[in-house]
This record gives structure tokens, C-alpha cells and sequence, in this order.
């Protein structure tokens, strides 16, 4: 459940605000999209939700931003880890292994959880995304699609 | 010599066809680079010590406002000898931490570092990981101004590279470590404040007492008891510390990495030739060849050895595994 509640966002460059008052409620199991024209403001939309903005960007927030009872003011990005998968526009960008199976598993260690659980997570993702050939491959050898599908599984774990 | 050239032949037995071993050629150049500069050096600044005369050149010295620099002058076996060794013995370093860097793979190693110490480790290795990053960038910056009709060589092209370059880089560093951040890198379990209030105390009295007692050790103004106490305490509370505050991680390891025979063997390999060296510098084996007068490089036994004992791990450590390798993508051209 995510909840903004009169959230205003604001960059430290600038007079206006990107987001002003934004209000809406997300129940649990729903699929939505943001659409808007380029510069709308979808991409600090979706970065609010994990508090990238303001926490990595800087800027002023105003209003209350919740995710399952956890306030984006009080919680940082690492602190929503274990709510929020992000997958980046570059996958590339986003990469901090070396090879697919590493990468599958890098969010679940940064959780702590325990070898088992990750063990089968991971193999549950290489089966459902079609990675399981690619296992041991380099990151760098694949190719776009591949690495779409690498971010997006790293999320799921 | 025999060291470089062993630490390529162990890089080039071993070197696994990932990002990071590419490195080992700039390695190479930044050495034959520092042997260069070394000598040009020694022939501008400090030339004229010693009796051999190799080619007679007129000096200046310089008035004593400009700190009396002597310029040019005759340039002496003795002299360029001391330099190209000087220059040797840095570049020999500098190539066998690139045989290291080749060689090593950093997430792994990332695996063995203490729990206290891993966030200094990964921002280590990130840093590290953004080399190759950054030859890519230049290589496709230069491809742009190359399509756009510029040069793509020289110093203005250079000038004009770099700042495109940097700003990539930079740019992407921060969006690392948003993607790091946002997936949880850095989570840390609640501790009370007084726990790392704690920690920070000991920490600190540790790192003081280890400067104390150095100093009172190498000063001889303190009792010599006094000094080592000092040491030993602050190191205790250092690793003290270090360790209740790795305890703070919640970090678990997928793949734990396990030490077998051939690690152990590598291990090894690199401690007996450590030991012999100390060993040979102890009894006073001069591995320093004199300058004055030249003399022929004379080689003990001992050394040969131990450098035969470091190529080892050409044959002990674990073949680099071989990659299946997928198409390549067709890249987009975006500039």
C-alpha cells in the first residue's frame, strides 16, 4: 500500500516545484502506469516512492509519503530495500556485480537473509525470466534485452 | 627484471577474460613510463656525480634566489645507472600491483575482507571497477567528435574529451550508488546509542594510543614498556572495536568462498618468497647493485629460487573458467 498524501517536491535549482499536492493511494496488488509528457515529472514521481528523492537528489519535500506504514521522510532508500524492487532505464547503470547469479543475489545479501532462501530465490528467478544458460555469464556480454531481463529479476529477489 | 617478467608469465598463464584484466598492459606502460621520466630526470637535475664520463655537456647552476638548481651538465655512467635502477625498482612495483590488479577478481576478494571493514572495501572496488569504465567512455567520446568530422587525436581533441568523459563519470558514480542504495546496500541493524557511542570511544582512544606509543617507540623519549604497552592496548581496542561495530551488519554471503589446496598453494607461494627476501636483506645479501663504481648486477642463488618459487601459481591456481560467450548486441550510436 502506497499512500501520497499533498506531496509537493521541489529541486534546490529551481523556484517551482516538479510535483505540487499530488494525493492518490495505491492498494495492494495493483498494477499501475504513469504516463505523462517528457518533463512531468514521472521519473521523480516513481524516485519519491523509494526516497531517492529527496534523499539522493536533494530538494524539499513537503507532505506525508507512506509505503506499507514506513514514512519516506524517516526511512532512507536502504531502509525500503526489502518493499521496493527498482529497475533503472540503463540496466547497466544499475549493476554493482560482475555476473547474472551474483546480481540476482546482491539485494538479498544486502538483507541479510540466509544462503537457502537465496539459493532457491534465485534459481526460482533464472527459471522464470530465462537466465538460467546465463548463469556464470559477465554482465558486460549481454546483450540489452538480457540485461533488462537481469534488472528486472534482481528486483524480484 | 625477473620479477616483472614473472609476474607477466603468471598473468598471462592465468588471466581470466573478465573487465578488470585488461588493465595489465597500462600497468606495463606506466612502468616503462616511470623508468623514462626517472632517467630524463636524473640527466636535467642531477647529473655530474661519478668519474665515467659518457658525454660531456655544458651546465648551469642556478643563482642561489632560484635555490641554486644545477641544470644539464656531463652525464655519467654512475648517474644514469642510479636512475634506471631507481626507475626499476618503482616500475617493478607499479607492475606486479597491475599483475595484482589483472589478476584478482575485486568482488571476490570483496568476500574475504573483514565485516568492519567492507564498506571501505566496496567503495574500493567500485572506484576500481570505473577504469576500464573510463577507457570505454574515451573510446566512444572519440567515436563521436570522429563522426562529426573533429580529430579525434591530439591535444585539443583531448581537451575537448575530457570533459565529456568526467562528467560521465561522475554521473554515473551517483547513479551507482542511488541503484546500491535503493536495493539496500548499507543496512544496518538498530544499535542503541550508547553501544555506538561506545564504539566510537574505543576507537578512538585506540587509534590515539597506537600514535603515542609509535611515536614513543621510535622517539625513545618514553620507557620503552611504557610505549609498547601503549601500542598493544591501542591495537586491542581498534580491533575491539572494529569488530562490535561489524557486528552491526546484517549482510549474508550467497556464495561463501571456500579455501581449498590451490589458494593455500598460491598462499604459500607468495609468503616463502616474501620470507626469503627479508631472510636475504637480514644476513646482508645485497640485492642493491652498487653504482659506484658500476659493477655487473651480480644475482644470489637464494633470490632466483624464491622468483621461481613465485611463478608457481601459473600451474597450482585453478584455471580461469571459460566463458560461453553470447552475439554481441548491435549498440545504438548515441552522441
Amino acid at each position: 500500500m502506497i499512500t501520497f498524501d499533498r506531496v509537493t517536491i521541489t529541486y534546490p535549482d529551481s523556484t517551482e516545484p516538479v510535483l505540487r499536492d499530488v494525493t492518490l493511494t495505491i492498494p495492494e496488488g495493483e498494477l499501475v502506469l504513469v504516463v505523462g509528457r517528457t518533463g512531468s515529472g514521472k521519473t521523480t514521481l516513481l524516485r519519491a516512492i523509494n526516497g531517492l528523492v529527496p534523499h539522493f537528489t536533494g530538494g524539499t519535500m513537503t507532505g506525508r509519503l507512506e509505503i506499507d506504514g514506513r514514512a519516506t521522510s524517516t526511512h532512507a532508500p536502504r531502509d525500503l530495500a526489502d518493499l521496493i524492487g527498482v529497475v533503472p532505464q540503463d540496466p547497466m547503470s544499475g549493476f554493482v556485480t560482475d555476473t547474472v547469479e551474483d546480481e540476482l543475489a546482491y539485494g538479498m545479501e544486502c538483507l541479510g537473509l540466509a544462503p537457502d532462501v537465496m539459493r532457491r530465490r534465485v534459481e526460482e528467478t533464472l527459471d522464470l525470466l530465462g537466465l538460467a544458460d546465463l548463469r556464470s555469464a559477465p554482465l558486460r556480454s549481454l546483450s540489452g534485452g538480457q540485461r533488462q531481463r537481469v534488472a528486472i529479476g534482481a528486483a524480484l529477489t | 627484471m625477473l620479477l616483472v617478467a614473472t609476474a607477466a608469465f603468471v598473468v598471462h598463464m592465468r588471466r581470466p577474460d573478465a573487465p578488470w584484466s585488461g588493465s595489465f598492459r597500462l600497468f606495463l606502460r606506466i612502468g616503462l613510463a616511470i623508468i623514462i621520466a626517472r632517467v630524463v630526470l636524473q640527466v636535467i637535475f642531477v647529473a655530474g656525480a661519478g668519474t665515467t664520463l659518457l658525454l660531456p655537456l655544458p651546465g648551469i647552476t642556478l643563482p642561489t634566489w632560484l635555490a641554486g638548481i644545477r641544470l644539464g651538465g656531463d652525464i655519467t655512467a654512475e648517474a644514469l645507472l642510479t636512475a634506471l635502477y631507481d626507475g626499476m625498482r618503482l616500475a617493478a612495483i607499479i607492475i606486479c600491483l597491475g599483475a595484482a590488479n589483472a589478476l584478482a577478481s575485486p568482488s571476490r576478494l570483496l568476500k574475504s575482507v573483514p565485516a568492519a571493514l567492507y564498506e571501505l572495501g566496496v567503495s574500493i572496488v567500485v572506484a576500481l571497477t570505473f577504469v576500464p569504465q573510463l577507457a570505454a567512455d574515451v573510446q566512444r567520446v572519440q567515436a563521436a567528435r570522429r563522426l562529426r568530422g573533429r580529430p579525434a587525436t591530439g591535444v585539443r581533441a583531448l581537451a575537448g574529451s575530457a570533459m565529456p568523459v568526467l562528467e560521465g563519470a561522475l554521473e554515473r558514480s551517483v547513479t551507482l550508488a542511488a541503484a546500491m542504495d535503493s536495493r539496500g546496500y548499507g543496512r544496518s541493524r538498530h544499535v542503541p546509542i550508547a553501544h555506538r557511542r561506545a564504539i566510537s570511544v574505543a576507537l578512538l582512544s585506540g587509534l590515539v594510543a597506537v600514535c603515542l606509543g609509535t611515536f614513543g617507540l621510535l622517539s625513545a623519549g618514553m620507557a620503552p614498556w611504557l610505549s609498547l604497552t601503549m601500542v598493544v592496548f591501542g591495537c586491542v581496542a581498534c580491533i575491539a572495536a572494529a569488530w562490535a561495530a561489524g557486528r552491526r551488519r546484517i549482510r549474508t554471503n550467497y556464495r561463501p568462498d571456500p579455501r581449498r589446496l590451490a589458494e593455500w598453494l598460491v598462499l604459500s607461494s607468495g609468503v616463502i618468497v616474501a620470507g626469503v627476501f627479508v631472510a636475504c636483506s637480514m644476513v646482508g645479501v645485497d640485492l642493491a647493485t652498487a653504482t659506484y663504481p658500476p659493477e655487473w648486477p651480480t644475482l644470489p642463488i637464494a633470490t632466483v629460487v624464491a622468483i621461481a618459487i613465485a611463478a608457481t601459481p601459473a600451474w597450482t591456481s585453478p584455471p580461469p573458467p571459460p566463458l560461453r560467450r553470447t552475439a554481441p548486441a548491435p549498440e545504438l550510436v548515441t552522441a
